[in-house]
C-alpha cells in the first residue's frame, strides 16, 4: 500500500516536472512573408547533399582514408631513396626497419616504394576502368532507352549475350591477342563492366520518360538530346555517382585478383594484387610481405565502399524533406 | 450561335495502346469535336476514361492511332520537323501534378526559360526580363527565379507551370486537371488566373477535369467523356440545366445543390457497378452495363454523337 502511494507521488512529481508553462511556448521567430512564399531556404541540391554527407561519420572516415592512400600513392615512392624496381641482392627479405620502412622482398626491392607504386597502379586502373565503364554504360544505355523500339531491342540483346560470357574468358582472349599488361586488363574490364551500367541507365530513362517534367519539356519542343542531357542525366546523376564510386573498388579487386593468380600486372611493374602474389610466396617466413599490401587493398576498398554508401544516403532524393 | 472560327478540329480521333499479346487498350476511341479560337472546352469524365490521353494526342505527345487533329486547318500528323517544332510553340500543356511536372534539378528561372531557349526566342538580359515579366503575370515575383521547385507550395508550382507554358506565347493550352491536386482554397485562385490569362492573351483552352463542378465556371462548352468516347457535348449552361445522356444525369445528380429544398427534391441516379475495362471493349454502347435504360440495340450498335438540340450533342439510342 505504502509503496503504491509513493509511486503515485513520484509520478505526480514527474508530471509537474514536465508540465508546460507559457514560457515554453515562446515564439522562436516567424516571418510571415517568408512563410507564405518559401518553405525552406534556398540551398542547391549539392549543398544539401554535402551537408548530409558531412554528418555521416563513416563516410567521412572513408574520404579521409582514401585521401591518405591517394596522397601516399603520389608522394610515397619519393619519400625513400629507393625505386620500386631497383633490386639490391645484398639486402633481400629484410624485415621492416629504419632503413627499409616496410622491409625488402626476395630480390631486395624496397617494399615501401613498391607498395605505393602498386597503389598508384591499382588506383589508376580502378578509376580509369570505373570511368570508362560508366561513360560507355551511360551512353549506350541512354541511347537505348531514349530511342526505344528496334534499336533498343537490338542493344539489349547484345548486352544479354555479352553478359552471359564469363569475364575471365574475355580476359584470357584479350591476353592472347594483345598480351599482358595494364592496357589489356583495362580493356577486358571495360568490355565486361559497362553492361550493368547500361541496363541501369536504360531502366531509369524508361521511367523518366513518363515523368511529367520530361513530358513538359517535350511539349516545349525539346530534342531527344536535350531531354537526355538537360533533364534525365541530371536527375540520375546521383545514382551514377554512387555506381561510379562502387565500381572503383570492384575494379581494384578484379585487378588484384587477376594479378594474384598471375594473369594481371607482371613484375617488375607492380600493383597491390601483384605484391600480394609475391608476398604470398614468402607468407610463412616473411608474413609482412603479404600483410602490408593486403592491408592497403582492404583499407582502400573498405573506405571506397563506405564513401559509396554514404553518398547513396546523402544523394537519395527520397530522404529529402 | 458562336461565330468564332475553329482553332482545333478533332475528327474520329483514336489512340489505342497495345498492352499484351492480344490485348488492345482503347484509351481514346473516336472523338469528334471542335474548339473555337478563344474558347474553353471543358472535358470531364471519371479517372481513366482517356482525358489525358486525348489531350496528349492533340498536342502531339502521342501519335494518333486513327483519325485526325486539325490545328488552324492543318493536320498535325502530317507536320514536318519544322512545322512540328512550330506547333510546340503554339500548343502547350499544363500538367496535373504540380510536384512531378517541374524538373527538381532546375531553377524556376531555367524551367520557365527552357521554351525561350529551345525556340531561340530570347537570350541574356532579354531572356531574364521575359522570365521576370511572366513570373509577375502569374502572380509570383522575380526573386523566385533563382529558387528551386521544392521550395514552393502546390499552388505556386502550378503557377510556375503556367508561366512555363505562357512565356512562349502559345495560342492553345491543354490544361490537364490543373487544379485537382490543389487545396480547395487554392483552386479558385488558379482558375481565376487561367481565366484572366485567357482574356489578356486570347488563349484557347481544353480544360480537363474529373468532375463537372470544376469545369462549370471556366468552360464555354463541356464534353462529357466515358471510356474513351464523348457521350454528351453542349454549352455549359445547357448541360447543367438539361442533361440528356443517362451518364451525365448521373454525374450531375451526385453534385450537391446549394439550395436545400431543391437538393431534397432532386432525383438521385446512382451509378451501379464499376467502370468497365477499356481493354478489348465489347460492342455497343460503352455505358450499357451501368445504364438503367439499356435496350437490346444498346448491346449491338454503338450510338453516335448526334445533334439533338441546337449545339447540344448526345450519343444515346434513347434520343432516336
Ligand atoms: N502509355 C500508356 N500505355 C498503356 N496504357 C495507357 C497509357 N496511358 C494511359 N493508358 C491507359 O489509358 C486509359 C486512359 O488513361 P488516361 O488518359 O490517363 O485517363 P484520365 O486522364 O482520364 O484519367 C487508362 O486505362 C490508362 O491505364
Ligand atoms: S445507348 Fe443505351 S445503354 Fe447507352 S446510354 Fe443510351 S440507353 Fe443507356
Ligand atoms: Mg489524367
Amino acid at each position: 500500500m505504502a509503496e503504491e502511494k509513493l509511486e503515485q507521488e513520484a509520478a505526480v512529481q514527474k508530471m509537474e516536472d514536465i508540465a508546460l508553462t507559457p514560457q515554453d511556448f515562446e515564439v522562436v521567430g516567424i516571418n510571415l512573408a517568408e512563410g507564405q512564399t518559401v518553405s525552406r531556404p534556398s540551398v542547391s541540391y549539392w549543398q544539401d547533399a554535402w551537408r548530409r554527407l558531412k554528418k555521416n561519420k563513416t563516410a567521412m572516415l572513408g574520404i579521409f582514408i582514401i585521401l591518405i592512400v591517394c596522397i601516399m600513392a603520389i608522394v610515397g615512392p619519393f619519400m625513400v631513396p629507393y625505386t620500386y624496381n631497383g633490386n639490391d641482392l645484398m639486402h633481400i627479405n629484410q624485415s621492416p626497419d629504419g632503413e627499409h620502412w616496410f622491409g625488402t622482398d626476395q630480390l631486395g626491392r624496397d617494399i615501401w616504394a613498391r607498395v605505393w607504386q602498386g597503389s598508384r597502379v591499382s588506383l589508376a586502373i580502378g578509376v580509369l576502368v570505373a570511368l570508362l565503364q560508366c561513360s560507355i554504360g551511360v551512353i549506350i544505355g541512354g541511347i537505348s532507352g531514349m530511342l526505344g523500339g528496334k534499336i533498343d531491342m537490338f542493344i539489349m540483346r547484345v548486352v544479354d549475350i555479352l553478359n552471359s560470357i564469363p569475364y575471365l574468358i574475355f580476359v584470357i582472349l584479350i591476353m592472347v591477342v594483345v598480351g599482358t599488361g595494364i592496357f589489356p586488363l583495362v580493356l577486358a574490364f571495360v568490355i565486361t563492366g559497362w553492361l550493368s551500367m547500361a541496363r541501369l541507365v536504360r531502366g531509369q530513362i524508361l521511367q523518366l520518360r513518363e515523368q511529367e517534367y520530361v513530358l513538359a519539356a517535350t511539349t516545349l519542343g525539346a530534342s531527344k538530346t536535350r531531354l537526355l542531357l538537360r533533364h534525365m542525366i541530371p536527375n540520375i546523376i546521383s545514382i551514377l555517382i554512387v555506381q561510379l564510386t562502387m565500381a572503383i573498388p570492384s575494379a581494384i579487386f578484379s585487378e588484384a585478383f587477376l594479378s594474384f593468380i598471375g594473369l594481371g600486372i607482371q613484375p617488375p611493374m607492380t600493383s597491390l594484387g601483384q605484391l600480394s602474389r609475391t608476398g604470398s610466396e614468402m607468407m610463412k617466413v616473411y608474413p609482412y610481405q603479404l600483410i602490408i599490401p593486403s592491408i592497403v587493398i582492404s583499407l582502400t576498398m573498405l573506405s571506397l565502399n563506405l564513401l559509396g554508401d554514404g553518398l547513396r544516403d546523402a544523394l537519395d532524393p527520397r530522404m529529402r524533406q | 450561335m458562336d461565330e468564332r472560327k475553329a482553332l482545333i478540329e478533332v475528327k474520329n480521333l483514336k489512340k489505342h495502346f497495345k498492352v499484351g499479346k492480344n490485348a488492345i487498350l482503347k484509351a481514346v476511341d473516336g472523338l469528334n469535336f471542335i474548339i473555337r479560337e478563344g474558347e474553353t472546352l471543358g472535358m470531364v469524365g471519371e479517372s481513366g476514361c482517356g482525358k489525358s490521353t486525348a489531350g496528349r494526342t492533340i498536342i502531339r505527345l502521342y501519335d494518333a492511332t486513327e483519325g485526325e487533329v486539325l490545328f488552324d486547318g492543318k493536320n498535325i500528323q502530317n507536320f514536318d520537323k519544322k512545322q512540328a517544332k512550330e506547333y510546340t510553340k503554339d500548343a502547350q500543356m499544363i500538367f496535373q501534378d504540380p510536384y512531378a511536372s517541374l524538373d527538381p534539378r532546375m531553377t524556376v528561372g531555367d524551367i520557365i526559360g527552357e521554351g525561350l531557349d529551345i525556340h531561340g526566342l530570347a537570350k541574356g538580359k532579354e531572356r531574364q526580363e521575359k522570365i521576370y515579366d511572366v513570373l509577375e503575370t502569374v502572380g509570383l515575383n522575380k526573386e523566385h527565379a533563382s529558387r528551386f521547385p521544392h521550395e514552393f507550395s502546390g499552388g505556386q508550382r502550378q503557377r510556375i507551370g503556367i508561366a512555363r507554358s505562357l512565356v512562349i506565347n502559345p495560342r492553345f493550352i491543354v490544361c490537364d486537371e490543373p487544379i485537382s491536386a490543389l487545396d480547395v482554397s487554392i483552386q479558385a485562385q488558379v482558375v481565376n488566373l487561367l481565366i484572366k490569362l485567357q482574356r489578356d492573351f486570347n488563349l484557347t483552352y481544353l480544360f480537363i477535369a474529373h468532375d463537372l463542378s470544376m469545369v462549370k465556371h471556366i468552360s464555354d462548352r463541356v464534353a462529357v467523356m466515358y471510356l474513351g468516347a464523348i457521350v454528351e457535348l453542349a454549352s455549359s449552361g445547357d448541360l447543367y440545366l438539361e442533361p440528356m445522356h443517362p451518364y451525365t444525369k448521373a454525374l450531375l445528380s451526385s453534385i450537391p445543390i446549394p439550395d436545400p429544398k431543391l437538393e431534397r427534391e432532386k432525383i438521385r441516379i446512382r451509378l451501379e457497378g464499376d467502370v468497365p475495362s477499356p481493354i478489348n471493349p465489347k460492342p455497343g454502347c460503352k455505358f450499357q452495363d451501368r445504364c438503367a435504360y439499356a435496350k437490346d440495340i444498346c448491346r449491338e450498335v454503338t450510338p453516335e454523337l448526334k445533334e439533338v438540340a441546337k449545339e447540344h450533342f448526345v450519343a444515346c439510342h434513347l434520343m432516336d
